[in-house]
């Protein structure tokens, strides 16, 4: 290797190997700052204005093709209603998301999209032809798109997503079945909710409501949430392949 | 990862670490197409350059407006043990002239390998290291220095 090659490495340095203590500690500080994240988008939020927006939209739950702008599959409405502050829930019959399947969504909500094993379930909007506002002054999510558009801004939706029990800790306060699974749910309704459900031993689905729903629609759309053995699998092993020591 | 960052950075490791960062984030978001990507190093290599070209079009030319005195970066200025000689010649080097430089003698790409990571025309790769050899020249001396895998 010459000297300018020589220099640069060098200059490159090394980099020092990771313990497998810390590579654990970076994944659970990152997945509680995603799950802060998303409290905080959730609880700032305007609940009650999805709430209005959606009960001037008479539409069924459909399904787009994962937000990429395609028109959205029709759905049909109607099975279990469960009535509550101005949403129902009506049964999912669009394209199911990889990896889950939906039974129930609210009425005017669709399965946006998601990342691995995560879901947003969100309004449908109406987009005016004409929009009276600068449209390059709508806040944008992560992914570059407009907020309502984007699935990994959870706020005025419903995100679903699945945690490895020593990231999320041991369940706290009162015990209930949802799908027959033990579950509890975090939160009194008026803010953000959390509905957390036991998958398996290391494996929680959580489903987290920023919009006005009931706790008995919160637990049988809970219900309806059937999550594939391979994601809960590969959740459940999320640290197993962490390099090792030398 | 790391490594080509503080290349790329030349040598400043704040900002190799915030390239490492972004290019992440910027894989996680796009996880979908990474896995669908025919060559994966070429990708990331991609990603961290990308990184880089945004990092500079947000410092702009004067630098960002900060509220507060930022603290001073020591890789700003010449550290124990770094080698200032190189620094300054590769930050009077553009970022992508730098990164040519990065591919093509460090991770030792051939052109088309070089082109692919950086999606430009092999002739740009070309002419890229030619003129980068031309500016490190003014600022170093070392001997005639040929690319592993010239065409």
């Amino acid at each position: 290797m010459n000297d300018f090659r020589a220099r640069m490495d060098r200059l490159g340095g090394t980099v020092e190997p990771v313990s497998e203590e810390a590579i654990m500690a970076d994944i659970a500080r990152g997945e509680k700052a995603v799950r802060q994240r998303r409290t905080i988008r959730a609880v700032t939020g305007s609940a009650f204005g999805v709430a209005a927006l959606v009960a001037t939209v008479s539409l069924t739950g459909v399904m787009t093709n994962g937000g990429s702008g395609t028109p959205p599959a029709s759905a049909i409405s109607g099975g279990p209603a469960s009535t509550a502050s101005g949403l129902r829930l009506v049964d999912y019959t669009g394209r199911q998301p990889e990896g889950f399947t939906v039974d129930t969504v609210p009425e005017g909500f669709y399965v946006q999209g998601g990342l691995e094993d995560t879901l947003t379930i969100a309004p449908l909007t109406p987009r005016s032809p004409e929009p009276v506002v600068d449209p390059s002054g709508q806040p944008s999510g992560p992914s570059g798109r407009p907020a309502q558009d984007d699935p990994l801004v959870l706020e005025g939706k419903i995100g679903i997503y699945l945690e490895h029990k020593a990231v999320f800790g041991e369940l706290t306060g009162p015990k209930l079945k949802v799908g027959g699974k033990e579950a509890v749910l975090i939160g009194d309704g008026a803010a953000m909710t959390q509905l957390v459900i036991v998958m398996s031993p290391e494996v929680y689905a959580v489903l987290q409501f920023d919009v006005p729903m009931s706790r008995a629609q919160m637990i049988e759309m809970g219900a309806g949430l059937h999550v594939h053995q391979s994601l809960i699998d590969k959740r459940a092993h999320v640290f197993d392949n962490l390099p090792k020591k030398d | 990862m790391l490594y080509t960052a503080r290349l790329l950075a030349a040598g400043d490791a704040f900002l190799a670490e915030d390239l490492v960062q972004a290019a992440l984030t910027k894989l996680y978001i796009s996880w979908a197409s990474f896995r669908r990507a025919d060559n994966a190093a070429a990708y990331v290599r991609r990603a961290l350059v990308n990184a880089l070209m945004d990092e500079r079009r947000r410092a702009g030319r004067f630098g960002r407006p900060v509220a507060e005195l930022p603290e001073r970066s020591t890789t700003t200025a010449v550290i124990n043990d770094i080698d200032a000689e190189l620094v300054a010649a590769l930050r009077a080097l553009p970022p992508r002239m730098r990164a040519v430089l990065v591919f093509r003698f460090v991770h030792e790409l051939d052109v088309a390998q070089t082109a692919e990571a950086l999606r430009c025309s092999p002739g740009t790769v070309k002419s890229q290291t030619a003129r980068a050899l031309v500016k490190l020249r003014a600022h170093l001396s070392f001997p005639q220095l040929e690319p592993q895998g010239a065409q």
